[in-house]
């Protein structure tokens, strides 16, 4: 039941706190700081219990596993919620020491429904089910997009929101067009059925489940921000309020989370322990041909992507926008240790995710704490007037800028060379290319960087400039928490990497989210009925035409109606009336 | 009956996508309209062209796929949220920026590079 009490808590909060007549601030605050840290702990709780082997599952809505709403915390899941529960303890912390949650009266109803989204989207057990989470977390960051202005009081740029809003309603146009896809051919939604069902498909139903399949893939493509599909990115992220950047950084990573279960899903891994079906993984042959084309189209996508955000992060002008673009430089990296690493890469992969969201959220609360000009590098205002910045400032900027470009003593490093050494020359054809993006991709944002810092904290004023007053401990605090997670991560480098690997074991053997979805079906055989779904539909569809030949309808009408399987027609007219 | 749904879906998604083409957003939004319409019949279509079945399996020999109708029912309640909301949304850029064209106001604050 954790699962479903990890999804009721913010969505109870945010209707209740749209329900709540009297705005007031500090109750507010209270209850949704209260709600994040049992938030964390579920999370923990879901980490942990994944991890000795059991993930907890649930379902929802009244109906057995298959058919009722499916929600799964194995280990991947799990880690992300933690990720996403402490983002959001730090995004709440920095918006309510800048009075950033005060002049809009949503802000806080609109942020525990995107932490509802969220959360849905990380254990939805079903492809359907994830596009509805997927619904409600744009609908959140729609709403906090546009209605929550920052320290700065700068209130969206229609054109961005625009771009933003109708970009992400085609994407979940064509995301439920590939629902449609899959269901037509492989007659389930369920990410563990549809893993051991797909390699067994016939001809004609591969080619739509294919189909279908890189339709969702160019989907999640678009919410992670991959190349052709990234120019939305920058704009937005600058343009949003701190605390709702901090919680855009886990947007793109859902995005990428989805392309990992899809990656799963098209090499068979989740249904590997389910009895009578061949384990795929490692190496061997995927068990759709989908698998063969997702790889290497990843593996570009990721490197453009890279490319393009590094190429970006030197263009921008002002930190808002360079922070920006360390996003898809992250899910570059990410996506390309995944895609080309096996489970290597997705451990040095989850260890970066980690540390990359952390450090770029915390860069963000970072740009909300300098005048806004400097944030911006508005033209001809690139030094603050008069005042140098606060030194603490400039230290946070250089511990993040060191974790975001992976120079070594920080865990930006680290990740890296887990990523690097996961594609090193004996797993792939591929890796000189991405060693090289990457290492040129993180040479560039050193320099990009550096030249920021030199610009915001660095400039020549003379000496006399004064610094400006620090800012009050509970305001810097939120940012100093994430920025920490660099030097952190680096002490506990031995702990996350072993965690780090454990999750990806878990998530590409597949084996306990299988059980752990098999346990919920009603009987012991894993979803029999459903299992047999194509089969017995044609029994119906013969069965039907059959019947309709009692009732004196031509027989060959009805047999037309199963669309696109020559298998039913002929047996239909086999069938003796 | 097939080619009657076949036909409605590409007329729709094809009316669709070139609408979404358009420079000015409530066209823009229109599009977005009927493309998911397309979409929900697609879904629809996904369970199998069964007519004068009821989606219940206990009934009858012969019985709909229940799933897709409840499918597409969540979609056409998501679609319709959505659709307001970017209509909304439309009217409100237009208002701020003047016109209804999408790229309008770009960098009105002067934040984005020219």
């Amino acid at each position: 039941m954790m699962p479903a009490l990890v999804l009721l808590l913010p969505l109870g909060l945010g209707a209740f706190f749209i329900l709540w007549p009297r705005p007031d601030a500090t109750l507010r605050r209270g209850l949704a700081l209260a709600a994040g840290l049992w938030l964390l702990a579920a999370a923990l709780w879901l980490l942990e219990a994944a991890l000795n082997g059991t993930p907890a599952a649930a379902v929802a809505g009244g109906w057995p596993a298959p058919y009722g709403i499916v929600l799964v915390a194995d280990a991947l899941a799990a880690l992300l919620l933690v990720v996403m529960a402490l983002l959001a303890l730090a995004a709440l912390g920095h918006a309510a020491a800048t009075d950033a949650d005060r002049p809009h009266r949503g802000f806080h109803a609109l942020f525990q429904l995107q932490l509802f989204g969220l959360a849905g989207a990380l254990l939805a057990g079903d492809l359907f089910n994830l596009f509805v989470f997927f619904e409600v977390l744009l609908l959140a960051s729609y709403g906090l997009l546009l209605h929550a202005q920052g320290r700065q009081g700068r209130p969206c740029p229609p054109a961005v929101a625009l771009h933003y809003v109708l970009l992400n309603l085609m994407g979940s146009t064509l995301f439920l067009l590939a629902v449609a896809l899959v269901y037509a051919a492989a007659g389930t939604l369920s990410m563990s059925q549809l893993a051991a069902r797909l390699g067994s498909l016939p001809a004609p139903d591969q080619a739509l489940a294919g189909a279908g399949l890189m339709l969702l893939a160019t989907v999640l493509a678009l919410k992670a921000a991959l190349l052709p599909l990234l120019a939305w990115l920058p704009g937005t992220y600058a343009a949003a309020p701190a605390p709702v950047a901090a919680l855009f950084t886990l947007l793109t990573k859902v995005g990428v989370y989805g392309l990992v279960r899809l990656w799963t899903i098209a090499n068979g891994g989740i249904a590997a322990a389910l009895p009578g079906l061949p384990a795929p993984l490692p190496g061997g042959d995927p068990a759709h041909p989908v698998a063969g084309l997702l790889g290497p189209v990843l593996v570009t996508a990721a490197l453009a992507t890279l490319a393009a955000g590094a190429v970006g992060a030197l263009a921008a002008r002002g930190l808002r926008r360079l922070v920006a673009w360390l996003v898809p430089v992250s899910v570059g990296t990410l996506l390309a240790g995944i895609a080309a690493g096996g489970t290597d890469g997705l451990a040095g992969a989850l260890y970066y995710l980690v540390q990359s969201t952390f450090i770029t959220a915390g860069l963000f609360f970072l740009a909300d704490l300098l005048p806004a000009a400097v944030a911006d590098g508005r033209r001809g205002q690139e030094t603050p007037p008069g005042q140098r910045p606060a030194p603490v400032l400039a230290v946070l900027f250089l511990l993040g800028a060191m974790g975001i470009a992976g120079l070594p003593p920080l865990s930006g490093f680290i990740g890296k060379a887990l990523v690097l050494s996961a594609v090193a020359p004996a797993n792939g054809p591929l890796w000189a290319w991405i060693w090289t993006v990457v290492l040129a991709a993180s040479l560039a944002l050193v320099l990009a960087l550096t030249r920021t810092g030199i610009r915001l904290f660095w400039t020549p004023l003379g000496a006399g400039a004064p610094a400006a007053a620090a800012p009050s401990l509970p305001v810097l605090l939120p940012a100093l928490a994430l920025i920490a997670a660099g030097p952190l991560l680096t002490v506990l480098a031995g702990p996350a990497t072993q965690l780090a690997e454990a999750v990806a074991r878990q998530t590409r053997d597949g084996g306990s989210y299988a059980a752990a979805v098999a346990k919920l079906a009603p009987t012991a055989a894993p979803a029999a009925p459903s299992s047999t779904r194509r089969r017995s539909g044609r029994h119906q569809e013969a069965r039907q035409s059959s019947i309709d030949c009692r009732h004196g309808v031509e027989p060959g009408a009805s047999a037309r109606t199963s669309m696109r399987d020559p298998v039913p027609t002929s047996s239909a007219m086999e069938q003796p009336p | 009956m097939e080619w009657l749904l076949a036909a409605a879906i590409g007329l729709l998604v094809g009316s669709g996508v070139y609408l979404l083409l358009s420079t000015q957003s409530f066209t823009v939004v229109l599009g977005f309209l009927l493309l998911s319409y397309g979409v929900n019949l697609l879904v629809l279509a996904g369970g199998r062209l069964v007519v004068r079945e009821p989606p219940l399996a206990s009934t009858g020999p012969a019985a709909a796929d229940p799933l897709p109708q409840a499918l597409v029912l969540t979609a056409i309640v998501i679609g319709l949220g959505m659709t307001a909301f970017a209509l909304a949304l439309a009217l409100w850029a237009a208002r701020r920026s003047g016109s209804g064209d999408v790229r309008a106001a770009a960098g009105d604050d002067g934040d984005d590079d020219p």
